[in-house]
């Protein structure tokens, strides 16, 4: 059946784990101080403990974006998505300071935008760092007649990325 | 037909049992009203509109324009919980026109296979599905998009939609109703028009032969879709209603009245940075003309449908702000090519018509102030096979979705 919440363990992030860490993968969830949190609607930070030593993969983002209709919003744009028909659930994997490595969707419910699922559109990501902004027809290819998808990733991966950096800086000064 | 219904029939049956089990509904009795107001982000609301200026050109006669509010279409949608939703969009057309573009019922079975019932838009090439005005450049849709695919084309019916991530494509399949063919003593298609009249709409529709419409995209490779759309069935005739099955010279008379239509869409659409390519090829083959022209004959005079109808385009445009940081404006340049032929083949001894067979060209701006605001202005050149130079038209329009 489909599902309701978010998966946080995918077959997609079962596969990538195995393909880039033969050895064992440990996810653990990152703690994150509430004034932090409350940028997180639905999605968690993990930190990915390896066995192989040379593993560039150690963080990782796991989270769902509500998207609308194309020509049809939510009238309550604040509420939780649990209701909504329309949204994606994605990953995105980074390295030991929080830049981008990979971006996967695991889960696609949008009617339009499935063009932003294919790992060659998604690759435009790879090595954001979260310091620059993310501009859908600037830097980051529209998509014609998706441009709410487009907009709602790109925002997100931008937000997210930020956010674990702001994490990961917390958590250095707690240390 | 009847093996149809009642597979429609007992699909319905066994989603109406489902969705009884997973939704608990409450005991309160509300009212539209009050379920509107309490829908807590399940109601959708959105639409989309544009208005349109129109002045012909003429180097010798003066020529009046026309302005006209194409079209205003509200959208509506409920999710009833994250699997079951309804859609619906209601069109005002020359403000004057109302018609129910899209009511259907969607239902998520998995995350890979949808159940989709009601008014349907048929998924045929780019624009019928993807028509608001923000979405193309051009005051008007593509000619080809009225001429040879009768956007907004839309008829009552049932199937599955759905998404495979792993493969990257994008399916539907739906069974739907015909075109009206034939009904009270008017044929409803001919060689200038080609299938337009035929559409039902859902309004009072009725059907004597279910047809079948499908399409795959394939959005494999980094910002290119390729759309493989194909449309299959007979045209409706009201002649078989009553008709005893075995009177075969009512059978003969009713088989006269409809044709078979077979539609092969493909499309394509790539962007590079600003750069915005997309390119669309119909082809429809219909059988049975020569009877159907005879049969629908006027004054003595044949009808004229042509045997097999085709149109092609090829659209280049180009977003000259992309390289500009300080705004998030587009202006996009562009030009369209454009050929369609109602009258590609003729079957009987119906001569090929040259005025169908037209060669259009349309360049012109579209300016995106904010997302979902589009100004539109074009210069469109067209010229038939049977005339000596380009007509010439100027538009301008104003298109917005929200």
């Amino acid at each position: 059946m489909s599902q309701v919440s978010v998966d946080y363990y995918p077959k997609v992030l079962q596969t990538e784990l195995k393909k880039m860490n033969p050895g064992e993968n440990k996810l653990i969830e990152l703690s994150i101080k509430p004034e932090l949190a409350h940028n997180i609607r639905e999605g968690k930070f993990y930190s990915i403990n390896s066995t192989t030593v040379l593993s560039k993969m150690k963080y990782l983002y796991i989270g769902r974006v509500a998207t609308c209709r194309s020509g049809g919003c939510s009238i309550n744009r604040t509420s939780e998505s649990g209701s909504s028909s329309e949204y994606f659930d994605y990953l995105i994997f980074f390295d030991a300071l929080g830049k981008i490595l990979q971006v996967k969707v695991s889960n696609f419910q949008t009617s339009r935008g499935h063009e932003i699922t294919t790992s060659g559109w998604l690759s435009q990501f790879k090595n954001y760092n979260g310091k620059s902004e993310l501009r859908a027809g600037k830097n980051v290819d529209a998509i014609a007649g998706a441009t709410i998808t487009v907009d709602a990733i790109t925002y997100d991966i931008a937000d997210k990325t930020r956010l674990l950096s702001m994490i990961l800086k917390t958590n250095r000064l707690q240390n | 037909m009847k093996h149809s219904i009642l597979l429609a029939f007992l699909v319905l049956s066994i989603f109406g049992i489902n969705a009884q089990q997973t939704d608990s509904l409450s005991n309160k009795y509300k009212n539209s009203a009050d379920l509107l107001l309490s829908a807590d982000g399940k109601l959708m609301i959105g639409g989309y509109g544009e208005v349109h200026y129109h002045q012909p050109l003429s180097a010798t006669n003066r020529n009046n324009g026309s302005l006209d509010v194409h079209r205003m279409v509200l959208f509506l949608g409920y999710n009833f919980n994250s699997k079951t939703q309804f859609i619906s969009e209601f069109e005002f057309e020359h403000v004057s026109e109302v018609y129910v573009e899209q009511a259907f019922l969607q239902h998520k079975i998995n995350n890979f296979l949808n159940f989709r019932a009601g008014l349907l838009l048929i998924p045929m090439g780019i624009i019928n599905e993807y028509h608001e005005p923000t979405t193309f450049n051009g005051v008007e849709r593509p000619l080809i998009d009225s001429k040879i695919t009768p956007t907004t084309w839309r008829e009552i019916g049932f199937g599955f939609s759905g998404n495979i991530l792993p493969a990257s494509l994008k399916y539907q399949l739906y069974v739907v109703n015909g075109f009206n063919g034939y009904k009270a003593g008017v044929a409803s298609l001919n060689g200038n028009s080609g299938l337009r009249s035929g559409r039902q709409k859902g309004a009072e529709s009725y059907i004597s032969s279910p047809n079948l419409t499908g399409k795959v995209e394939y959005y494999g490779i980094r910002n290119l879709n390729i759309g493989l759309s194909a449309y299959l069935g007979n045209t409706q005739s009201s002649l078989y209603h009553g008709i005893d099955k075995t009177n075969a010279v009512a059978v003969a008379k009713a088989d006269s009245s409809v044709t078979n239509s077979s539609m092969i869409g493909l499309d394509a659409r790539y962007n590079l940075g600003g750069l915005h390519l997309r390119g669309q090829f119909y082809y429809t083959n219909i059988g049975n003309t020569e009877q159907y022209n005879i049969f629908t004959a006027k004054n003595g005079v044949n009808n004229n449908l042509g045997s097999s109808m085709i149109g092609y385009y090829a659209e280049a445009g180009y977003n000259v702000f992309r390289f500009l940081q300080n705004t998030n404006t587009e202006l996009i340049p562009y030009v369209r090519y454009e050929n369609y032929n109602t009258h590609h083949a003729v079957s009987g001894g119906l001569v090929k018509n040259k005025a169908y067979n037209n060669n259009v060209i349309t360049t012109g701006l579209t300016y995106k102030l904010v997302k979902g605001v589009a100004l539109k202005a074009d210069m469109q050149f067209s010229k038939s096979e049977a005339a000596t130079e380009y007509s010439k038209v100027f538009s301008a329009g104003v298109g917005v979705m929200f």
